[in-house]
């Protein structure tokens, strides 16, 4: 047994409080596994789809079908994290409808409304400008090359319809690389979102910085995640993997914390922040803090009931938070699988919920709105009558229990 | 707090009995009963030490059965140095009664009680200023932060104190650390050169002490203050607790903090070979993300080649054989009900954080004529031991 015994045990639905929680189906997106699994609230897959690639990122989009940006590992960067080079669009029967290739592809990508999608492609920085930019250390075997990040709008077609190039607007000085990290890349994107119709979000990890991104100017709107305080650089937010913006125009991010300085913890956090002041308006740390942290991948999602979800990437653990951060609902998933570089692992790149009303989620299901219809699908046997057989595999935990589990854990 | 997916399951969740070291555990939690715990292989207690306040780091068992217990002064109020040091070292017996004090604002990290009596304490030292430009490396900017560090570099000073208090011995690490080998890590602040975490002794006096900052564990020769052997640069990370092992190879709980370049994050078990350098046995977790304490850590060699190491963040123990399988595991019950999380070290809210651990043999010395029957706590073991957790056995 090379795996820690006491955790193995926790794996599947460890609480469920349904008066709590927001009831929907969570898609999960793994590391080091080519199924892409829908699960219900008790943890059972509902849906999966298999991908002829390793998943970067997988998401429904509005007409039902599956986005999956996968891995092509013989892609000219396929050795860096993030690398995709490869999008495809799956029906709910898991045909692909729709493909794009591009060697330079990475992380996420974006549909907008008009059909079009906004991709993340590594190019070139100029030499000249490379060696201008601050912070980092070269790699002994570095070939001398600096990858900067392009956001690249797409038509169905995959012609190039508008191209941005992030060092033409990154400042060399100021949006430095993180000193551990090393100037092979420069701001490594891992978010991109159209905000309405001329203006794009996007999060570098390794500068850590967010940005708003005007597309006719080409400009930043703002530019949100450092600041320099009594002569020395703080991290607002540090080597956050997801950022997204919501409605309010707040931000929501997933705050890895791989590179905090001058701290001797390392831990992650999930906060909603208003960019233009830099407040943060509601976040999430664990008690003691390193009981969420990962290093890398991992997301958070607003929902609709005020609550939120937290998803530790690589310790494969999601957490639904209510509106009072208490866990309602929380999952270890089963799901292990074997990397090349980083061996057996269940850590998930990001998870999400789909609540009952969203387009996306009717149509991948097929199923018209009634109550009861959902139920059958969603196989919530407790609350339907159903046969024997058809129990839920996981046991779902009253509130009391929970309460009782905890209390009796912490040895009170 | 949070989800129970990590704390669920408590005590002792995997015993293999045929292949685990059959012994006591020294256990010294971070946990506001200021006690230190022998427990079995069951995780029941067997006997207590009520400490005189609430210890720095950690404690030590003696031969004798005492412990040595650095306390840390006015906690809240302490020297505003690296604010870590500062401790009145108790030595109390088997009963809890203290034999033994002295007072030091400047030690931090590792106390050590040697043969003749004496007593080995780590100590701040301020850096010359002239010299503290030189030293390279950690974040440009911060060692202006005059209030916090009143404007110094501060380095490790090791003394030697006879029973009486006198200093018979004294090495100061500037002296003998090197300007360009050993740059502070690039995200530590300038305020601490080297944060000596750990003292442990060779066969023949020398001193073994792993320097954080500088990812650093050198062997100083006792007689000429000279560093004998340096390793760990680019190797391991903010490393803890490297110890001597029989066969003259160094074990150590590498954090794998502060990565250059890596996306992830974790902890290792190492032993190198001093000779050659070579890193002879390694143990990582599956996946090695579950295996990681970005600060403190314990690792030890058992008697029958097992080893056992304490993850200090998660207050989890476990024993891995040679090859890496795991045959005992214990999660600790005893978490703190601190509430504060703040700049004090100690302030890390509800943890189970255990700075090291050590298991004796059953025979030691120190357990000579002593009760250690685990029904004679049996309202602690009710909460805390076998009968309180239901851990996977």
């Amino acid at each position: 047994m090379k795996k820690c015994p006491a955790r193995q045990t926790t794996e599947g639905v460890a609480i469920y409080l349904p008066s709590e929680s927001h009831f929907g189906f969570t898609l999960i997106t793994q590391f080091s596994s080519k199924t892409i699994r829908l699960i219900n609230m008790q943890g059972d897959a509902i849906k999966e789809w298999k991908t002829d690639y390793l998943p970067v990122e997988a998401k429904l989009i509005d007409n039902g079908n599956l986005l999956v940006t996968g891995k092509d590992e013989t892609g000219p960067l396929a050795s860096f994290e993030g690398a995709s080079g490869i999008i495809q669009e799956l029906d709910p029967d898991g045909k692909v409808v729709w493909e794009h290739k591009d060697p330079y592809m990475h992380h996420r990508v974006d549909r907008l409304e008009n059909g079009n999608t906004l991709i993340l492609k590594w190019v070139e920085v100029p030499a000249e400008l490379a060696a201008q930019v601050a912070g980092g250390f070269t790699k002994e075997d570095s070939d001398g090359k600096m990858w900067g990040d392009a956001v690249v709008e797409i038509d169905n077609q995959g012609n190039t319809v508008w191209e941005w190039n992030s060092h033409d607007h990154l400042n060399p000085e100021t949006d430095d690389i993180c000193p551990l990290c090393s100037t092979t890349e420069w701001g490594h994107a891992t978010c991109v979102q159209a905000v309405g119709e001329d203006k794009i979000f996007i999060n570098f990890m390794r500068i850590s910085q967010i940005a708003l991104i005007d597309k006719k100017t080409g400009k930043f709107d703002w530019k949100w995640g450092t600041k320099v305080h009594e002569g020395e650089k703080v991290n607002e937010i540090n080597h956050q993997t997801y950022a997204t913006m919501l409605e309010d125009n707040s931000v929501a991010i997933f705050d890895n914390g791989r590179h905090l300085r001058g701290e001797a913890l390392n831990y992650s956090r999930a906060i909603v922040v208003d960019p233009k002041t830099g407040n943060i308006l509601s976040g999430y740390e664990e008690d003691p803090p390193s009981f969420l942290f990962s290093s890398f991948l991992g997301n958070t999602q607003k929902l609709d009931n005020g609550g939120t979800l937290v998803v530790e990437g690589t310790r494969g653990h999601i957490m639904e938070l209510n509106y009072r951060n208490s866990v309602v609902w929380e999952y270890v998933t089963p799901d292990w699988g074997t990397d090349s570089v980083y061996g057996e692992n269940n850590w998930i790149i990001s998870a999400y919920r789909y609540s009952l009303n969203e387009e996306s989620l009717k149509k991948c299901l097929g199923v018209d709105t009634t109550w009861r219809t959902w139920l059958e699908v969603a196989k919530v046997s407790y609350l339907v009558d159903r046969e024997e057989e058809s129990e839920p595999t996981q046991p779902q935990m009253s509130q009391a229990d929970a309460v009782r589990n905890r209390l009796e854990n912490l040895g009170y | 707090m949070g989800g129970i997916a990590r704390r669920k399951n408590l005590g002792v969740t995997f015993h293999n009995r045929e292949k685990s070291y059959q012994g006591y555990t020294y256990l010294d939690p971070y946990f506001e009963q200021n006690r230190a715990y022998l427990i079995n292989n069951d995780g029941d207690v067997v006997h207590y030490w009520d400490l005189p306040g609430m210890f720095a780091d950690w404690t030590e068992l003696l031969p004798n059965g005492n412990v040595l217990a650095p306390v840390r002064k006015n906690l809240k109020e302490g020297p505003k140095f690296p604010g870590f040091c500062g401790a009145t070292i108790y030595e109390v017996d088997w009963d809890g009664n203290i034999v033994w004090e002295y007072e030091d604002d400047f030690q931090h990290h590792a106390v050590k009680r040697l043969e003749n009596g004496n007593t080995l304490i780590l100590r701040v030292i301020q850096v010359p200023p002239d010299m503290a430009k030189q030293v390279k490396g950690g974040m440009p900017g911060s060692e202006d932060k005059q209030e916090k560090y009143k404007g110094f570099m501060w380095t490790d000073n090791i003394q030697e104190v006879d029973k009486s208090g006198k200093v018979v011995w004294e090495w100061n690490s500037h002296e003998h650390l090197d300007f360009g080998e050993d740059p502070i890590c690039a995200l530590e602040e300038r305020s601490e050169w080297s944060h000596g975490n750990n003292m442990e002794l060779f066969p023949n006096g020398d001193l073994l002490v792993a320097f954080r900052c500088i990812h650093q564990v050198c062997r100083i020769e006792k007689s000429t203050g000279k560093i004998l052997w340096k390793w760990g640069r680019d190797q391991v990370h903010h490393m803890h607790n490297p110890n001597c092992l029989e066969n003259g190879n160094i074990l150590m709980f590498d954090n794998g903090m502060h990565i250059p370049d890596s996306y992830v994050c974790r902890s290792r078990l190492v032993e190198v070979n001093p000779e050659t350098n070579e890193i002879v046995w390694t143990y990582s977790s599956v996946p090695e993300t579950e295996f990681f304490s970005t600060f403190c850590g314990g690792v030890q060699r058992l008697p029958n080649g097992n080893t056992l190491a304490c993850e200090t963040e998660a207050g989890r123990l476990f024993e891995v054989d040679t090859d890496g399988n795991i045959v005992w595991e214990y999660m600790s019950p005893f978490y703190s009900l601190n509430q504060q999380v703040g700049d004090d070290p100690r302030d890390l809210g509800h943890s189970p954080r255990i700075h090291r651990t050590t298991r004796f043999p059953k025979d030691y010395s120190a357990f000579k004529g002593r009760d250690l029957d685990p029904a004679k706590h049996k309202v602690i073991n009710q909460l805390f031991g076998s009968a309180g957790m239901k851990g996977v056995k």
